[in-house]
């Protein structure tokens, strides 16, 4: 096709684009995505039982502190990164310091704690589903985030698709928060945090198959 | 290109807002530049530069939600092309290389004074290898035919083809690297 004739098509097809569209569009994506992890989530590990009693504690809250600040910063660098200048800027800090955060908190319970229930609160109860149940609902999310992708211009795919990872990872989590009945932050730093790096890892393997364009 | 970038992007920002004929026009323009882009880096085939300037203004017509308006539009639009350009080396199995012919650009002779543009070159040139830089200035500035310069020189006529060749391309990339129009 001649190049004139490509773009006199092109023009005919032009709408109008809402303020932050790729920010929106992430956004649906993250929506809908959770949506059918928590669907997948309802259906095999089901609520945690105390649900109602445990909102009314800390620790319940801190769960979702966690995911969702790494989901908000996680919005912005994949955004970021889906513009074909792939800069990131100080955005990565906001990856960083929730875990910082966290870490920090679990070392003070950690110190604080007895040598003999160290151990219980890195392993709690939940220990042998927690990171394959946060990396299993991450699934949806990815999927969702990689169709969106095609709207956008990533050019360090390796990092977009990383970074895919980690963010359907965060939310993920935060989906599996619904379930999980732990309440030390040495256990979300270690268990929490090795699912949502598995995602990562898993979507710097594959991303860059799928957001090549 | 302050004008270019000024006047590509409040086309880029009238397409957003769905007016189809600032964004017929601003594809138009960007054809334009892009072929140049495109036949500067591959030398050769322009039907090859022609399938990338479609390719590329495609992904600006598809993918123009990834533009962020806080930024410059010119700086988008190329790193676009220089990842279709990149991928398309990938396909062929290519490293990319810079023909010797097209490094005439590197010595603009009508738009500066010969002063400013001698003293520009020998403050670009002085640390480049003794070797490479002789064989550009016999060559590129005095003229000299390939021949010549090896015989002055006392190195074979493809030792002195591959100096000029390294040399102009590692000024080529020093320039574009100084360029802030390029980015």
């Amino acid at each position: 096709m001649q190049t004139d004739e490509l773009i006199a098509r092109l023009g005919m097809q032009v709408r109008a684009l809402p303020r932050h569209a790729a920010i929106k569009r992430l956004c649906t994506a993250l929506i809908l995505g959770g949506m059918t992890a928590f669907g997948l989530l309802a259906l095999t590990l089901g609520l945690r039982p105390d649900f109602v009693p445990a909102a009314a504690t800390l620790p319940f809250w801190m769960k979702w502190m966690f995911t969702l600040s790494l989901v908000w910063a996680g919005v912005v660098v994949v955004r970021r990164l889906g513009n074909p200048d792939g800069r990131v800027g100080p955005a990565w800090w906001g990856l960083v310091a929730p875990f910082g955060v966290v870490a920090m908190m679990a070392i003070g319970e950690l110190v604080a704690a007895p040598g003999p229930d160290r151990l219980g609160l890195v392993v709690g109860h939940t220990a042998s589903q927690c990171s394959l149940a946060i990396l299993s609902l991450s699934a949806p999310v990815f999927v969702a985030l990689l169709l969106t992708f095609r709207r956008l211009a990533p050019t360090r795919l390796r990092w977009a698709g990383a970074m895919v990872g980690v963010l359907s990872g965060a939310a993920g989590a935060s989906v599996y928060a619904f379930t999980c009945p732990e309440t030390s932050a040495a256990f979300m730093i270690t268990w929490y945090s090795a699912g949502i790096l598995a995602a990562g890892v898993l979507g710097a393997a594959i991303g860059p198959r799928f957001l090549r364009w | 290109m302050k004008a270019t970038e000024d006047r590509l992007r409040s086309l880029m920002m009238q397409g957003l807002n769905g007016d189809a004929e600032a964004h017929t026009r601003l594809l138009r323009e960007l054809a334009g530049l892009l072929r140049g882009f495109y036949s500067r880096r591959f030398g050769g085939d322009p039907s090859d530069a022609e399938d990338l300037v479609q390719e590329t203004l495609i992904a600006v017509h598809t993918r123009r939600e990834s533009y962020d308006p806080s930024k410059p539009f010119t700086s988008w639009a190329f790193a676009m092309a220089r990842f279709k350009m990149i991928d398309e080396f990938r396909r062929r199995g290519l490293r990319p290389t810079l023909p010797i012919e097209n490094a005439d650009d590197l010595f603009a002779d009508d738009d500066y004074e010969p002063a400013s543009a001698a003293m520009d070159l020998g403050r670009l040139m002085t640390d480049l290898p003794p070797q490479q830089r002789h064989a550009i200035l016999q060559v590129k500035v005095e003229g000299l035919s390939i021949e010549e310069a090896a015989e002055q020189s006392g190195l074979s006529p493809s030792n002195v083809k591959i100096s000029i060749h390294r040399g102009l391309k590692k000024l080529m990339t020093r320039v574009q690297r100084g360029e802030p129009d390029a980015n």
